[in-house]
């Protein structure tokens, strides 16, 4: 039944009013109006439209989509057949029933009948027994692996490097059921312990430096722009390396110095004055270079030579970028490794005592580290077993270092480290609820906020046994919030809720858009990012998400939008003058992951809109639909007329006529979000009528008419952070939890905060039951192993 | 004359070898004055190629049947190798289908497409069937380091929906291990690099014994609390933990292994730099890999994900700025039409490369071909339709002398594409009655005439 | 998953021996006539001995049904369904009805008969297409109508498996056979008599028969035909019924009864006989004996409705082919998808997109 939820888990369970009613005052699940008696309602609302609008199509012998309503005729099958109602109040919601072409009856009859249904099917949820669901064993993915590394042994470690990608369910990597372990990921683990233990013990034996060069002759570098070389490099150890960048041509004159920035996967690590004048370095051609030595971190990274704010590159014609008159970041060279002078973080992590000397030290580390790994206080006899690895070290000649290092890698390779487990005291009976331990609760806490293992503070409140009261437990979520590792919160959950992530996988035309480069990307990442990380820490409305009045710049985004003032590479919280831009869907992150790589596609946009921020999304399009034909796009015909044409077609036109006015309302941010006012050469029209008959002119003005949705954008908000905090797909049984959320949450005025505030309160993120056991029967054939 | 009756031990062979490929069949392991009656009969390999989003079926079938005459234009670049591919018609996945499903297609017809079972159309709690490349590698691996291979070229999808209510899960994985535990394809080269001939080269024995030492150890230990926490634990968090628990049990096999022939094989060639941009080379490079791991007995099953049911990869260098799913829905549209039959002949062309690869590698008086069962094969039809029947299927090789190729095969329509698979697991010595919806082995490949 | 719908249109799936008798012709024609009204899907066709020419004609009939359903599947014959059949390498056995009327050469005949199948590889496994239809259907909202040898009901039965999902998606099986309660007639269903008593002893569900007794009780009136199909000079089934016998004559009709049997069971057409066990014997004998756990039973002409089933048999029969019910589109949507459709093949005569098929 899980199977029903449709696409996004934003659906089923949403209980507002939408679209196509436009603006009427809305009703969140608890407020609802207490109706007469379900009977007379359901007679007086809802039966009418049923038998004369839509049992023609939905009768015995057509069953239009698969729905029959025969049978569903009466109140009390609301709550016998709720997921039949569920879908059915649902495309009442979106406005897709009735279709184009069928007599639609007058809109207060239509939201009479919906509310209704709405009424009774939260009835049916209030009068079932309250069930907090299950969550099965969860095993971290790759960015909580990671992060948990580096909280608890102080290493840098890119599992996203090593592992391979987790699966993604409801639009989440962090689903209990989809993560599974392979022996390949097995494999990973345990060569990733070796490596990590080593790294945290400092135990690595560095071999005579080598060195690897990187330039634009041989194709191993990129020259991204005039100012930027890159080159993707792996680093085989924790250690220094020689940096050496060459930089050709020079500069007329006494020509003046520049900034010199080297960023390591989008972080400067380095920054120094290098000379542009002629330097007296002996070559055919004029060139000068500069050495630095950094400490870097295992893994493949991404490396880039910068002239950070260069003037004098804005008073040369572009055909002499690469001529003599212009110096620039070349060749990037790698020598190394060399022993790193400090202490590596890690050491002074694990040796808090010193084990050569004190025989308890070893026993104290040990059972201090799997306690954090394990985020539970550990038995003594599991510190035994673990001090026996201690002992085999011993045995093979090797100092007490090489031990703890050992046990460490036992202990990443641990179930108990791997996977979040949670005990009922009767597994097998789906009755018995009960609220998760405190040492449970801290970890569902800092796996939410954090993707991380809970810290000192988090796991010793536990321990006393504290943390359920909810002046404690609210203590500790606001102090986490405050905590920078709350940024995890904001790239992993944002990160998928609004898709971001695929910006590293979308590929835009390069000959179309010739701006787009890595850097550009990643300014676009950090805009959205930053932009939520501070209405997440500064607890802003959640309204703010579409309409706020400031954003975050650098210089190169700032040109990019066209707007001015903004020097420098540094982000910087910037105020918006005019309302070309604001709020998420005017960033182009946004803006480009809903887009093709040749072209935007107010279908995909308006899609985004509805999956993402209004939780309706439109059914799946059938087989064989038409595609545009997109050499024609912005030539022949404008892109809004092709599609328009194409919803004449009326298959597509039921879902269509919701998705593609939202995405023209867009239209005038192209394919990688930058303002435009013409398409090809057809003037761009951003106006549309919502199927409730408001119209727009400007992406402002439909943004503000959304903002009469705040209850589904609420309510898609508080679903997609429910799925992400529980680790699982939402049920028909959590209805009224998210109704009471929404409640409570409408009541404050959706301050983004208080949402983490609900949902941490939560039934389902508190407590917990046994699981069902069913052997649910598969009409397929049984496939049979192989024989013998 | 003294003759030494002394056969060089495989190892020592290959440390001689050192920088050239390993070639364990060799004559020159043949103990002195061995007669060719006692030259160890190479083993059969099999591999799957799976590319997504069907095929422009005018410019794939070849209709007609018997000896490959012309081939169409997609199987041009097979032309060379005609005589050592058979093109197999009219096989259908049935679970494919929509049954009582609804939309999903691609999930669908990918998930189930080595299983032979419908997939469960869910987001969350996934479940698919064990692929039968998995049974084989079971029963087959014994002599080799790893039981099956998984390769793939294209990362996985980040977020979002993979097809209509089909967890990414079932398009990003074509092999599984269990009805609930997809095997994610090796993407990155340096990683099957390193997984494939050791990313220890440098370690000395003795260093290695001691870590391998070491990594059983850490094993038994942590299989212990796995198994104690396994107690009272319900169904579904009980697989999780077998799960856990079978796979710590692959990896001390492949430890045990790993002490009997403690030398890690030379590849012949450097190790690769994270992961190609241009599709071509990486195919190459997995390929190329693959190839040694065959020839050198680290494996013999391998499954190959070209590309992802329903991506939209785009192919510049070829001048293809468009996604392939996209253009595959091009309701006949000549110039998208068009698009779709480059990028088939191109991903093709890669493939004939492989094939040729396979064939120059003598093994014994065969090729390394001639005891492959390769099959390059799509899980929908035609990618506009999402039709499931007569799938593209084309075997190259000669399944270990047992397959006579070089013919066009068309079976009966309905004919079910694991009848296919039921053959290939007899020729790989895993004799099964009945697989997935089979209804019998598939005759005319050892090349009867079914016309 | 999705809903069940309890009242979806039975799935018929239909294992005939079309072209022995006069009779198999015309229940394919009820069948449509049924399924043209929605009562009923035709969900499978498999031949049930093997001869080519069969299958050949089972196609032309589908195409003609198909290609006069107008544009509703985009104004050009569909991808034709596959058909089943029993395959054997050897020379068909003689079948004069048969080779009588795909011979018809007599005005329209040769394009009545024009089809795609040409080698068996055109037509699909039997027993796998039933078990593939079965999958597609939902529980109990599938039927079985078998006229002709249990050849492919055996095979079928051999698939691994299969007995569950049987069990599952049937919710009637008749077989059009025997004579009853007891008598003589020349073999149909037992012509492959280890076949037929392999069903008789494994098939899963309960068998109602439709025996030969019924079908001379209850004749197609051929008098009625010229009248009835007149709309369509070259009319497939019409052809078949000329080609049966000297005209006019009456074809007894015991499949027909069938199909209207398993389509329409509570119009009360037909008695039942109570529950007992049939057996069958190589010289085509048949023996009813009644028991009460017996899950045999048998159609009993009702005096009260000969009439009326014999004018539902040409009614139904002679119906115009209708256009397929909407796959997807509630009426009113199908009908701007229809005048889309019929425009834009107004405008440009697009080939039909048929499906690949070896030349």
């Amino acid at each position: 039944m899980k199977t029903f939820l449709p696409v996004s888990g934003c659906v089923v369970l949403s209980v507002s009013t939408c679209l196509m009613f436009g603006q009427v005052s809305s009703r969140s699940g608890a407020a609802v109006k207490p109706v007469s008696t379900a009977e007379t309602s359901f007679d007086r609302d809802v039966r009418p439209v049923i038998t004369g609008t839509c049992a023609p199509c939905h009768s015995a012998a057509l069953a239009s989509g698969g729905l029959n309503l025969v049978g569903l005729n009466a109140a009390a099958t609301v709550a016998s057949q709720q997921e039949a109602w569920e879908k059915i109040a649902q495309k009442l919601r979106s406005g897709e029933m009735p279709p184009k072409g069928v007599a639609r009856p007058p809109q207060a009859k239509m939201e009479a009948m919906y509310l209704t249904i709405e009424n009774l099917l939260d009835q049916a949820s209030r009068n079932a027994p309250k069930d907090p669901g299950r969550v099965s064993v969860r095993r971290l993915n790759r960015n909580e692996y990671a992060n948990s590394v580096r909280d608890l042994l102080g290493v840098n470690f890119r599992a996203a490097d090593d592992f391979p990608s987790d699966d993604s369910g409801e639009g989440f990597d962090n689903l209990a059921d989809v993560l599974s372990i392979s022996p390949l990921l097995m494999e990973k683990y345990m060569s990733a312990a070796e490596k990590i233990a080593a790294r945290a013990v400092g135990n690595i034996q560095l071999p005579k430096p080598a060195s690897a060069a990187y330039d634009a002759n041989s194709h191993t570098l990129t020259q991204v722009d005039v100012s930027t070389s890159e080159a993707v490099h792996q680093v085989d150890f924790d250690a220094d390396y020689d940096v050496m960048i060459t930089m050709p041509g020079a500069r007329p004159g006494e020509a003046a110095p520049v900034d010199l920035g080297f960023f390591m996967d989008g972080e400067i690590i380095h920054k120094e004055k290098v000379e542009t004048k002629k330097s007296d370095l002996v070559f055919f051609g004029q060139q000068s270079e500069t050495h630095f030595r950094v400490t870097l971190p295992t893994g493949q990274h991404v490396f880039r030579a910068v002239f950070l704010n260069d003037p004098y590159v804005k008073t040369i014609a572009e055909k002499d970028y690469y001529r003599g008159v212009n110096k620039y970041p070349g060749t990037i060279t790698f020598t190394g490794p060399y022993a790193s002078k400090e202490e590596p973080v890690s050491r002074r992590l694990i040796f808090t005592c010193d084990v050569k000397a004190d025989p308890a030290c070893a026993q104290i580390i040990v059972s201090r580290i799997a306690r954090r790994a394990f985020r539970r206080p550990v038995t003594p006899a599991e510190v035994a077993s673990l001090m026996k690895l201690m002992a085999l070290a011993k045995a093979n000649g090797e100092g007490p270092e090489q031990g703890i290092q050992l046990a460490i890698q036992a202990i990443l390779v641990s179930p108990d480290f791997l996977y979040r487990m949670e005990r009922d005291p009767d597994p097998r009976d789906a009755t018995r609820i009960h609220r998760v331990s405190d040492l449970e609760l801290a970890s569902r806490l800092s796996y939410f906020l954090w993707s991380s293992l809970p810290d000192e503070e988090l796991l010793s409140t536990a321990e006393k046994g504290h943390l359920h009261e909810q002046a404690v437990l609210d203590a500790q979520v606001k102090r986490m919030l405050q905590d920078k590792r709350a940024s995890a919160f904001v790239d992993n959950f944002a990160g998928q809720w609004l898709e971001l992530r695929n910006l590293d996988s979308v590929k835009p035309d390069p000959d179309r858009f010739l701006v787009w480069g890595p850097q550009l990307k990643n300014d676009m990442q950090t805009e959205t990012r930053l932009f939520l990380e501070y209405v997440l820490r500064e607890n802003r409305p959640l309204s703010e998400l579409l309409t706020a009045r400031y954003t975050f710049l650098n210089e190169r985004l700032a040109k990019f939008y066209d707007i001015p003032g903004v020097t420098g590479s540094e982000f910087r919280k910037v105020d918006l003058t005019t309302n070309q831009r604001g709020g998420i869907l005017t960033q182009a992150s946004v803006l480009t992951v809903s887009s093709y790589p040749t072209r935007t596609s107010p279908t995909i946009r308006g899609k985004y809109i509805l999956n993402n921020i209004l939780g309706t999304p439109p059914p799946p399009p059938p087989p064989d639909v038409p595609a545009l034909d997109a050499s024609k796009v912005g030539s022949e015909v404008s892109l809004r007329k092709q599609l328009e044409e194409h919803r004449n077609n009326a298959v597509c036109a039921s879902c269509h006529s919701r998705m593609d006015v939202l995405g023209f309302g867009l239209e005038n941010y192209n394919a990688i979000g930058r303002w435009r006012a013409v398409d090809g050469k057809f003037p761009i029209d951003s106006g549309g009528t919502l199927p409730g008959g408001k119209t727009f002119t400007s992406p402002a003005e439909m943004k503000t008419l959304l903002l009469y949705n705040m209850p589904e954008i609420a309510r898609c908000v508080t679903e997609k952070m429910m799925i992400y905090a529980l680790g699982r797909g939402l049920q028909p049984f959590d209805r009224p939890v998210m109704n009471q959320i929404d409640a409570d949450w409408k009541a404050k005025d959706y301050p983004f905060q208080t949402l983490i505030y609900e949902v941490v309160h939560s039934l389902p993120f508190q407590e917990r039951r046994g699981e069902a056991v069913t052997g649910k029967p598969n009409t397929t054939i049984k496939k049979e192993s192989a024989a013998q | 004359m003294i003759i030494t009756r002394k056969a060089v031990a495989r190892r020592t062979f290959l440390r001689g070898v050192g920088a050239t490929v390993a070639l364990p069949f060799l004559d020159a392991m043949v103990p002195a004055l061995a007669t060719a009656a006692t030259t160890p009969k190479p083993p059969v390999r099999m591999a799957f190629a799976y590319v997504p989003n069907g095929l422009n079926f005018k410019d794939y079938k070849l209709g007609y049947e018997g000896k490959l005459e012309k081939l169409s234009r997609i199987l041009q670049p097979l032309e060379p190798y005609k005589q050592d591919i058979n093109v197999l018609g009219n096989l259908t996945h049935n679970a494919g289908r929509a049954l009582l499903d609804g939309p999903g297609d691609h999930g669908r017809c990918s998930a189930s497409y080595l299983t032979g079972l419908q997939p469960r159309k869910t987001m969350s709690d996934i479940k698919a069937g064990v692929s039968f490349d998995q049974i084989v590698g079971q029963h087959v691996g014994a002599g080799t380091s790893f039981n099956t291979l998984e390769l793939g070229i294209e990362d996985a999808r980040q977020a979002g929906d993979c097809d209509s209510g089909y967890s990414c899960a079932y398009t990003n994985n074509l092999a599984w291990r269990a009805e609930a535990q997809p095997l994610p394809p090796t993407l990155n080269p340096r990683a099957l690099f390193e997984r494939l001939f050791g990313d220890d080269a440098a370690l000395s024995p003795e260093a290695r014994r001691r870590r391998n030492l070491y990594r059983r150890s850490v094993l038994d230990l942590v299989q212990d609390e796995a198994r104690q926490l396994s107690r009272d634990l319900g169904p579904t968090d009980q697989r999780k933990l077998d799960e856990y628990l079978s796979s710590i049990r692959e990896i001390e096999l492949q430890l045990a292994r790993a002490d009997k022939d403690s030398i890690s094989i030379d590849p012949g060639f450097e190790k690769p730099y994270g992961i190609p941009a241009d599709f071509a080379e990486h195919f190459s490079l997995m390929t190329n890999m693959l190839t040694v791991a065959f020839q050198s007995n680290l494996t013999r099953v391998a499954t190959f994900l070209v590309t992802r049911e329903g991506t939209s990869r785009t192919y510049r260098e070829i001048g293809i700025p468009d996604g392939h799913h996209p253009l595959t829905h091009h309701r006949g549209q000549e110039d998208l039409v068009e698009k779709v039959s480059k990028i088939n002949v191109y991903h093709m062309q890669q493939f004939a490369t492989w094939i040729g690869k396979l064939k120059a590698i003598k093994e014994g008086d065969s090729t390394l071909l001639d005891n492959c069962m390769i099959v390059y094969g799509a899980g929908l039809a035609d990618g506009n339709r999402h039709s499931h029947e007569d799938l593209p299927t084309i075997m190259a090789g000669r399944g270990g002398g047992s397959f006579q190729p070089g013919r066009s095969i068309v079976y009966r329509k309905e004919t079910p594409m694991c009848n296919l698979f039921l053959t290939m697991m007899d020729r790989m010595g895993v004799p099964t009655e009945h697989f997935g919806d089979s209804s019998g082995a598939l005759c005319g490949l050892d090349g009867l005439d079914l016309t | 998953m999705q809903f069940t719908t309890p009242e979806t249109p039975l799935g018929l799936m239909f294992d005939v021996n079309l072209g022995m008798t006069t009779d198999s012709v015309l229940a394919l024609a009820l069948l449509h006539g049924l399924a043209g009204k929605q009562e009923c899907r035709v969900a499978s066709l498999t031949i049930n001995y093997p001869d080519l020419r069969a299958a050949r004609l089972c196609d032309a009939i589908e195409r003609y049904y198909a290609s006069a359903t107008g544009p509703g599947l985009g104004g050009s014959v569909p991808a034709a369904v596959p058909i089943g059949i029993v395959e054997s390498r050897k020379a068909p056995a003689d079948q004069p009805l048969l080779a009588r009327t795909v011979a018809l050469k007599d005005g329209e005949g040769s394009k009545i008969w024009a089809s795609v199948i040409e080698k068996w590889n055109d037509t699909a496994i039997p027993e796998i297409l039933i078990r593939n239809t079965l999958m597609a259907n939902f529980d109990g909202r599938a039927a079985m109508v078998v006229s002709g040898p249990a050849t492919n009901l055996a095979t079928l039965l051999n698939l691994p498996d299969i007995i569950p999902l049987i069990s599952a998606k049937l919710k009637v099986m008749v077989i059009a056979d025997g004579e009853f309660p007891s008598g003589k007639s020349d073999p149909g269903f037992m012509s492959d008599l280890p076949a037929a008593k392999r069903v008789l002893a494994d098939w899963p569900t309960p068998i109602v028969f439709s025996g030969r007794e019924l079908g001379r009780q209850i004749p197609f009136p051929g008098a009625s035909v010229e009248k009835a199909f007149s709309y369509n000079p070259s009319h497939p089934i019409a052809a078949a019924y000329r080609a049966g016998r000297e005209m006019p004559y009456d074809a007894p009709a015991p499949a027909m009864a069938a199909v209207l049997y398993a389509v329409r069971r509570n119009e009360g057409y037909f008695k039942l006989s109570e529950p007992g066990v049939v057996s069958f014997s190589s010289d085509g004998g048949t023996e009813f004996r009644p028991s009460a756990d017996g899950r045999h039973r048998y159609l009993i002409a009702d005096p009260a409705q000969v009439e009326r089933i014999a004018k539902v048999y040409v009614e139904m029969a002679s119906a115009k082919p209708a256009a397929p019910p909407p796959r997807r589109l509630p009426p009113a949507l199908q009908k701007l998808e229809e005048e889309k459709a019929a425009a834009a093949a107004a405008k440009k005569q697009t080939p039909p997109a048929d499906p690949p098929k070896p030349r």
